[in-house]
């Protein structure tokens, strides 16, 4: 077990090293820098260069690099270049806004995607499932920002719901309110990418000797369902989980717009735009441990749930 | 109907005897299309006027999609102005047909720069093994792990929103995609008797790959291809929709759909006019590929 954390915490380091790196120079070989996106295209060089000098970005680059590992060895990701703020502490106040928003569409699109997967799979071709492929087929085209666009027309402004910002944790009922819209518009989305996944899945479990097995040998229906079809059939669902996770926060980003709501990605976009250098890699390093973290979090779930794989 | 035709494609990939063997066991036959199914024709008739659309917008409006009119913004719809006007006096129906143009070219063109890229880096991974594929699928995990909107964002706000570099910033999320699904199968395809007889042969690498393995990949890879782009339709748009598309005045649906979030209460044409373009994209080129999958594989055409 020991090692399996020490291996976990090896490859957190590596990822975290790679992509922190390639971001630090990568940034700095773009055209433009924050002095210039400060100060507008026209502003004199002279002022640029006093800018430049003054948040350090007349150093030599591998002085800056040092300076940037030194610091995020001790967990500090440095101050944000336009407003001098610790970047750790502007991105742990909109993160938890991102993740919720996150895990409550997983949940959206878990519940219902593994529910209609299910259905289509048990009826397959009668009429729910060609109703329910038909319906993922157009879930699937969706972007989910237009569809968040939809339910804000067809569903905020008639019931006169709020449509931007967040709450806090505290009051639990605005906050509920708050996120339901944004969350059922990526929640969609992932309903239907997740039935299509559910259904292959149980269709070929279900077409397994093992199933023909149970039933020949008069195990009834609900119980080979539940016993034969969903526990071998729901173990890949584990991996799609994170894969979906993952593709939800990317997606956030374009739903804080929709909603107004801060979060991480709002943050990151407008960093990148004003060149904040230190705002947009703490930004990324913090989303790449997010993913690792998440990842290794499915990795170890399926251990559990799959001892098959504990040697691998 | 369909029970032996697990056996039908194993007798299919058996190496060829010499010219002129008889029809089933020379090369890995080419799959035809077996039935038209009614997705393949609806998601084939909506890309080809989509497609036709966007080589030739002039054909369908006659008005300058740039054209502002500051006395008309947000002009109901009218017979000169079919789907109103925007913040900016523009036609709305004009700009929605010239925004054709950005999806389909960035969208299409980043799905086949992707597989033609990802394809040959997955099947040499799964090939060569060994160290080249540890570092190859090192990288591709890498990618995968990242949303490909958060790659493109990057990217696009790093170097610029010119087409090449939006089409670029989309690329880098997709080679990964199907560099891993190429290299599963190619795993596979390797210890077949097909490639090792044509290794025995004196066959080189390239060879074999692209004569014994792609062919087997290829139906894959283009269901695979036609459900991407609907992906990068769609993320062409997002990266618009946070204004990081193509920069005005160029239409885009993304752009537009933006812009009309602003008057949603007032104007709600505005926005969704161009929303239902980008989904209408999208789902022809799932219809597409959905179709294309039951046609190509009569196996999972009676799932």
């Amino acid at each position: 077990m020991a090692r399996y954390f020490l291996k976990l915490f090896g490859r957190l380091l590596l990822t975290l090293a790679v992509v922190s790196t390639a971001v630090f120079f990568l940034i700095r070989l773009t055209p433009g820098g924050p002095a210039v996106a400060m100060l507008g295209q026209d502003a004199s060089p002279d002022a640029v260069a006093r800018l430049n000098e003054k948040l350090g970005l007349t150093d030599p680059v591998f002085l800056q690099y040092w300076k940037f590992l030194t610091q995020l060895a001790q967990g500090n990701l440095g101050e944000s270049l336009t407003n001098g703020l610790p970047v750790s502490e502007t991105i742990l106040s909109v993160l938890p806004h991102t993740l919720e928003l996150a895990v409550a569409a997983l949940i959206i699109g878990n519940l219902g995607g593994i529910t209609l997967g299910i259905v289509e799979a048990v009826w397959k071709d009668r009429s729910p499932d060609v109703v329910g492929r038909v319906l993922s087929l157009i879930g699937l085209s969706f972007p989910s920002f237009f569809v968040a666009v939809l339910l804000v027309l067809f569903i905020a402004l008639p019931l006169g719901l709020p449509t931007n910002g967040v709450a806090p944790f505290t009051e639990l009922g605005s906050n509920l309110q708050r996120i339901l819209l944004p969350a059922l518009a990526m929640g969609i989305v992932s309903t239907a990418f997740l039935s299509r996944v559910t259904r292959s899945l149980m269709v070929e479990v279900i077409g397994e000797n093992h199933v023909r097995t149970a039933r020949a040998k008069g195990v009834r229906e609900g119980r080979v369902l539940v016993r034969h079809v969903l526990q071998p059939g729901s173990l890949p669902l584990v991996p799609i989980t994170g894969i979906s996770f993952i593709t939800l926060v990317g997606d956030a980003v374009l739903i804080e717009t929709v909603f107004a709501r801060p979060g991480l990605g709002s943050l990151m976009v407008n960093a990148m735009q004003a060149r904040d250098y230190t705002t947009v890699q703490g930004c990324i390093i913090v989303v790449t441990t997010v993913i690792v973290l998440v990842n290794a979090a499915v990795d170890a779930f399926y251990h559990v749930l799959d001892p098959r794989t504990k040697t691998a | 109907m369909t029970t032996n035709d697990s056996g039908a494609v194993v007798t299919a990939d058996v190496p060829p005897p010499g010219k002129g063997g008889s029809r089933d066991a020379s090369k890995p036959r080419r799959r035809r299309l077996r039935r038209l199914n009614p997705l393949l024709v609806i998601g084939g008739l909506i890309i080809a006027f989509l497609v036709f659309v966007a080589l030739f917008p002039t054909l369908f409006t006659s008005q300058d999609p740039a054209h502002q009119d500051l006395t008309a913004q947000l002009e109901p719809p009218s017979a000169e102005h079919w789907l109103g006007r925007d913040q900016f006096g523009r036609d709305i129906y004009t700009r929605l047909i010239h925004g054709t143009q950005a999806s389909m070219i960035i969208g299409v063109s980043s799905v086949l720069l992707g597989m033609a890229v990802g394809v040959p880096v997955g099947m040499i991974a799964g090939y060569f093994r060994g160290k080249t594929e540890r570092v190859i699928m090192w990288i591709v995990d890498v990618l995968m792990a990242f949303p490909g909107l958060i790659l493109a964002l990057l990217f696009v706000a790093l170097f610029g929103q010119g087409t090449w570099n939006i089409t670029l910033a989309i690329v880098i999320g997709i080679v990964p995609v199907f560099a891993r699904l190429a290299h599963g199968p190619t795993l596979a395809f390797r210890e077949r008797e097909f490639v090792k007889s044509s290794i025995v042969f004196g066959a080189r690498a390239p060879w074999i790959l692209y004569k014994h393995i792609w062919p087997n990949l290829r139906g894959e890879m283009v269901v695979i291809a036609s459900m991407t782009a609907a992906v990068t339709i769609r993320i062409e748009a997002g990266l618009s929709f946070l204004g990081l598309g193509l920069p005005p005045p160029t239409a885009t649906w993304g752009g537009m759909l933006r812009d009309g979030t602003t008057y949603l209460q007032t104007d709600p044409l505005f926005s969704l006019v161009p929303g239902l373009a980008i989904f209408i994209a999208a789902l022809g080129f799932n219809l597409l590929g959905d179709g294309l999958r039951d046609a190509l594989d009569p196996r999972t055409a009676n799932n």
